[in-house]
C-alpha cells in the first residue's frame, strides 16, 4: 500500500496552514494524501470552537480528496509519532510528511525538542519532512531574548555605580561605627554587603546593570579591602580564590535576578495583554456588522499596542504595470497612509498568506507588520500594525499579533455567517408579510366591490323582468352607494398609509374649533350610520386646538366608523370632547363587546389585521394604524381602553395650552 | 315558475349588504330565504330549517367556512343541503379543498347575480 503525503494536525487554530502547504505540494505531484487529526480532547479554553473549526477544515480536505484519520488522545505529540511509526511498520511508503510547529514558552521549550523536530529527526531519513511554522518568526523567543537585554539607558549604568557606592559607604560606616569588633568585620562580611547591592540592582534594573555592578564591586573590594590595600594586586592565593569566588557568585546572582525580573515583567505584560484580548473579545462579541467590528478593533487594538493599526479588506484585483496581479484593498481606518514598500509587503502578505513586513521574512523594509486574517474557510483581509521608529519588539509580540489576527478573523467570520442568516430570514419574513398584505388588501377591496356589483346586477335583472318595486330599487341603490363609499374610504386609507410611510404627507397644523371635524365626519357618515345616533357632549366654547383638520377628520371618521361596525345595530355612539391637564381629547365610546385584553396593545399595529385573513369586517385595521401615525405626527396620540360599563373607548389626545383658552374667555 | 320556487335557501355571510341583495334576488325567484351572519348561527339554522341550499362565505368572524363545510354535510345525513361557496378567496388550493369537503359549487366575489343563479341552477339539478 502506498501513501504519498501525510499531513499531521492537532486542534491549533492555524492548522489550515499545514493543510494548505500540503495542497500546494499536491498540486505539483497530484498524489494520494491523508490527514491525521490528533484531537487533544482536553476540553481547554475555546476547545469546542477550535474543534468545530478543525472539523470544517477536515471537510474541506476530504473534499479535496484526502483520507481523514481522527485520533482522540491526550498526548498529541507522542500519538503523531506512534502513528507514523505504525504506518512505516505496516509497509506504507510516505514520501512527504507535513507537520506544524508552534512556538512554546518557558525553559522546558529550550530543553525539550518540539514534536515537529522529533518527527523530522526520526523520519527525516525515510521521507521528506516539511515543518510549517504556525506562528511568526518572532513568536519563539530564545532564552537570552527573554531577559529583555535590549532595553538599556543611562539609568542602567548609573544604577550599579550608585549601588556599589552605597555599598561602599555602608561598609565604611560599619567599620567606623563598630571599631571594637573590627576583627569580626572582615572581607567576607563586606563582600556580602556588595553582593546584596548586586541582587538589588539585578532585581530592579535587570541583568546588564547587575553585571556592571558585579564587576564594579569586584574592583572596589579588590582595591579597598584586599591586601595590599590601595592596589589592584593580590598578595596571597587565598585572597585570589576568595575574590574570584565572589565574582562568580555575583555573576550567578545577577543572572538569576535578571531572569526573575524579566519573568515578572513578561508575566505582567502577558497578563495585561490577556486582559486586553479578553476585553476586545467581549466588546466584539456584541457587534453585528463588519464595520462595527473594525471600529471596535481599531480603537482597542490601538490602545493595546499603542501603535497605529489598520485593517485591509480586499476589493478586487487588477494587473499592475508589470502585468502581475495586484489586489486592491479597502482600508479601515481610511486615513491610513502606506508607502510603496508597505504596499508591496501588504500584497505579498495577502498573496502568500504569510506574515510580512517588519520583523518577518517577507516584505523586508516596510515599517508595517502584516498578518493575514483567515479562518480555515476564507481569507478575510490583512491586519497591519505600524511599528514606530526605534521601537523594540518584545518576544511575545509575534504571538500577540497571531492571536489577535486569529481573533479578528474568527469575529469577521461570525459576523458574516450571522449576516447571511439574518438576511435570508429577513427576506423570508418580508415575503410572507407582502403576500399577507396583498391578500388582506384584496379582500378589503373585493368585499365592498362584491356588494356593489351584486346589488347592481340584481337591480338590472329585476328591471329586465319588469318586476322591480320601488322599495327594492331603493334598497339596492342604497346598498351599492354605501359600499361604494366604504370602498372609497378604504382606498383613501391605503393611500394615506402609503403617503405617511413614504413621508410624502405634510401636516398643516392650524388652530381649529374642535367641533369642525366632528361636523364634517357626521355629515359624511350620515348614510352609513342611518338610524344610529352619535351623542356629542362636552363644553368646548372658545377652544381652539392646533390640528391638521383634514387628517383629523379622517382619523375621527375611521374611529367612529369602527365603533359602528363593532357595536349592535342602532346602539348609540358617544363622542365627548374634553379639555384637561394640558390636553384636548376626543373620546369615542361604542356599546359593543369591547376589545379583548390581549389585543389592546396590538390594535394599532398595521399588520395586526393580517393575522385574521378575511374573517373581519372589511376595511378595518389600517384605519387604526393610520390614526396612530397621524396623531403622532400632530404631536398627540391615540389610545384605547375598555369602558367599565362595556364597550371600547378610543381617545384622541392633542397637546393643548390651557392659558390660551382663559385669555380667549376673558 | 322558476327552479327556485319554494326552495329553502340559507345564506351564511357576515357582510350585511351581500345578504341584503341576495335576499331581494332570491325572494324574487320565489325562494324561502334564511340568513345568518356567523358560523354558529348558520349551523343552528341548518339544523332547524333543513335548507335545500346553503350559500356559504368562508371568512366568517367566529370560524372558517372551510371547517364548517364538512359539519353541514355530515350532520344532516340523508337530505344534506347542497352547498355553494361564495368567497373572495380565488386560489386553486382553497377551491379544491372546498370541493373535497363537500361543496357543490364555488363562486368568487365579486360576482354578477346571473352567474350565481346559473351555478345554483346547475347545483340543484
Amino acid at each position: 500500500m502506498s501513501l504519498d503525503v501525510l499531513v499531521c494536525i492537532n486542534g491549533h487554530p492555524r492548522s489550515h496552514m499545514v493543510v494548505d502547504a500540503a495542497l500546494r505540494k499536491l498540486k505539483e505531484t497530484g498524489s494520494s494524501w491523508r490527514v491525521l487529526y490528533v484531537d487533544p480532547t482536553d476540553g481547554g479554553v475555546g476547545y469546542t470552537r477550535r474543534h468545530e473549526r478543525t472539523m470544517r477544515l477536515l471537510e474541506r480536505a476530504e473534499a479535496a480528496g484526502a483520507e481523514v484519520v481522527h485520533l482522540e488522545v491526550a498526548d498529541s505529540g507522542a500519538a503523531k509519532i506512534d502513528y507514523i511509526q505504525a504506518c512505516f511498520e505496516a509497509g506504507e511508503e510516505i514520501t512527504h510528511i507535513f507537520v506544524g510547529q508552534i512556538a512554546e514558552n518557558g525553559l522546558s521549550a529550550v530543553l525539550k525538542r518540539s514534536t515537529a523536530d522529533k518527527v523530522a529527526r526520526k523520519f527525516g531519513h525515510r521521507s521528506h519532512v516539511t515543518v510549517v511554522p504556525l506562528e511568526g518568526a518572532l513568536a519563539k523567543p530564545s532564552f537570552w531574548e527573554r531577559l529583555n537585554l535590549g532595553v538599556f539607558s543611562w539609568e542602567h549604568i548609573m544604577a550599579p555605580v550608585v549601588a556599589v557606592a552605597a555599598a561602599f559607604l555602608i561598609a565604611e560606616c560599619v567599620r567606623a561605627m563598630l571599631p571594637m569588633i573590627m576583627h569580626r568585620i572582615n572581607m567576607h562580611n563586606i563582600a556580602l554587603i556588595f553582593l546584596l547591592a548586586c541582587v538589588i540592582v539585578s532585581l530592579r534594573f535587570g541583568l546588564l546593570s547587575a553585571l556592571v555592578a558585579s564587576a564594579l564591586s569586584f574592583a572596589v573590594i579588590n582595591y579597598f579591602y584586599v591586601v595590599p590595600i590601595g592596589q589592584f594586586n593580590l598578595s596571597t592565593l587565598t585572597d585570589f580564590i576568595n575574590i574570584t569566588i565572589y565574582l562568580g557568585a555575583a555573576i550567578i546572582v545577577s543572572v538569576m535576578g535578571g531572569h526573575v525580573r524579566a519573568s515578572v515583567e513578561n508575566a505582567r505584560l502577558k497578563e495585561r495583554r490577556s486582559r486586553a484580548l479578553y476585553d476586545i473579545h467581549q466588546l466584539t462579541s456584541g457587534a453585528d456588522s463588519k464595520h462595527q467590528v473594525l471600529e471596535i478593533l481599531d480603537r482597542e487594538v490601538h490602545k493595546l499596542f499603542n501603535m497605529e493599526v489598520a485593517f485591509f479588506l480586499p476589493l478586487g484585483s487588477r494587473e499592475d504595470t508589470l502585468g502581475r496581479d495586484e489586489v486592491t484593498f479597502s482600508r479601515y481606518p481610511s486615513h491610513s497612509q502606506l508607502e510603496q514598500k508597505d504596499m508591496l509587503a501588504l500584497q505579498k502578505c495577502w498573496q502568500q498568506g504569510q506574515t510580512a513586513g517588519f520583523g518577518a521574512l517577507l516584505g523586508i523594509g516596510s515599517s508595517w507588520r502584516f498578518e493575514v486574517m483567515e479562518t480555515g474557510q476564507k481569507k478575510y483581509g490583512v491586519f497591519g500594525v505600524k511599528i514606530p521608529m526605534k521601537a523594540r519588539l518584545d518576544p511575545g509580540f509575534g504571538q500577540l499579533m497571531n492571536s489577535m489576527t486569529d481573533h479578528v478573523a474568527a469575529t469577521l467570520e461570525r459576523v458574516e455567517l450571522m449576516n447571511e442568516m439574518t438576511d435570508s430570514r429577513f427576506r423570508e419574513e418580508r415575503e410572507k408579510l407582502r403576500s399577507m398584505l396583498l391578500s388582506s388588501v384584496s379582500h378589503d377591496l373585493k368585499t365592498p366591490l362584491a356588494s356593489i356589483i351584486g346589488s347592481i346586477s340584481v337591480l338590472r335583472s329585476l328591471k329586465k323582468s319588469g318586476r322591480v318595486t320601488e322599495e327594492q330599487e331603493e334598497t339596492l341603490t342604497e346598498t351599492a352607494l354605501d359600499e361604494a363609499q366604504r370602498l372609497d374610504s378604504f382606498i383613501t386609507n391605503i393611500l394615506s398609509m402609503t403617503r405617511i410611510e413614504s413621508g410624502e404627507i405634510e401636516f398643516a397644523n392650524h388652530e381649529h374649533d374642535p367641533m369642525e371635524p366632528v361636523r364634517t365626519v357626521l355629515k359624511a357618515l350620515k348614510p352609513r350610520l342611518k338610524e344610529r345616533e352619535v351623542k356629542v357632549s362636552g363644553d368646548t366654547d372658545g377652544v381652539r386646538v392646533m390640528m391638521d383638520a383634514m387628517m383629523t377628520t379622517q382619523v375621527l371618521q375611521n374611529i367612529i366608523d369602527n365603533a359602528a361596525k363593532y357595536s349592535p345595530e342602532n346602539a348609540a355612539i358617544d363622542l365627548s370632547l374634553e379639555v384637561s391637564d394640558g390636553h384636548f381629547r376626543y373620546h369615542v365610546r361604542d356599546h359593543g363587546d369591547g376589545i379583548p385584553e390581549n389585543m389592546l396593545d396590538r390594535i394599532f399595529d398595521k399588520y395586526e389585521r393580517l393575522n385574521k385573513t378575511d374573517s373581519q369586517v372589511a376595511g378595518t385595521g389600517l384605519g387604526l394604524a393610520i390614526a396612530k401615525s397621524v396623531m403622532g405626527a400632530q404631536g398627540g396620540d391615540v389610545t384605547v381602553a375598555n369602558h367599565k360599563e362595556g364597550g371600547a373607548v378610543f381617545t384622541l389626545h392633542f397637546p393643548f395650552n390651557d392659558s390660551e383658552r382663559m385669555e380667549a374667555a376673558q | 315558475m322558476s327552479f327556485l320556487e319554494n326552495a329553502k335557501i340559507l345564506v351564511i355571510d357576515d357582510t350585511p349588504s351581500i345578504r341584503t341583495f341576495l335576499r331581494i334576488s332570491m325572494t324574487d325567484y320565489g325562494a324561502i330565504f334564511h340568513e345568518a351572519a356567523t358560523a354558529g348561527e348558520g349551523q343552528s339554522l341548518c339544523l332547524s330549517e333543513k335548507p335545500d341550499l346553503v350559500i356559504l362565505d368562508l371568512g366568517l368572524p367566529d370560524r372558517d367556512g372551510l371547517d364548517l363545510l364538512p359539519e353541514i354535510v355530515g350532520r344532516t345525513k340523508g337530505d344534506a343541503p347542497k352547498i355553494v361557496v361564495l368567497s373572495v378567496r380565488s386560489d386553486r388550493k382553497t377551491r379544491e379543498l372546498a370541493y373535497a369537503r363537500g361543496a357543490s359549487g364555488y363562486v368568487t366575489k365579486p360576482f354578477i347575480m346571473d352567474d350565481l343563479i346559473e351555478t345554483i341552477e346547475h347545483v340543484l339539478h
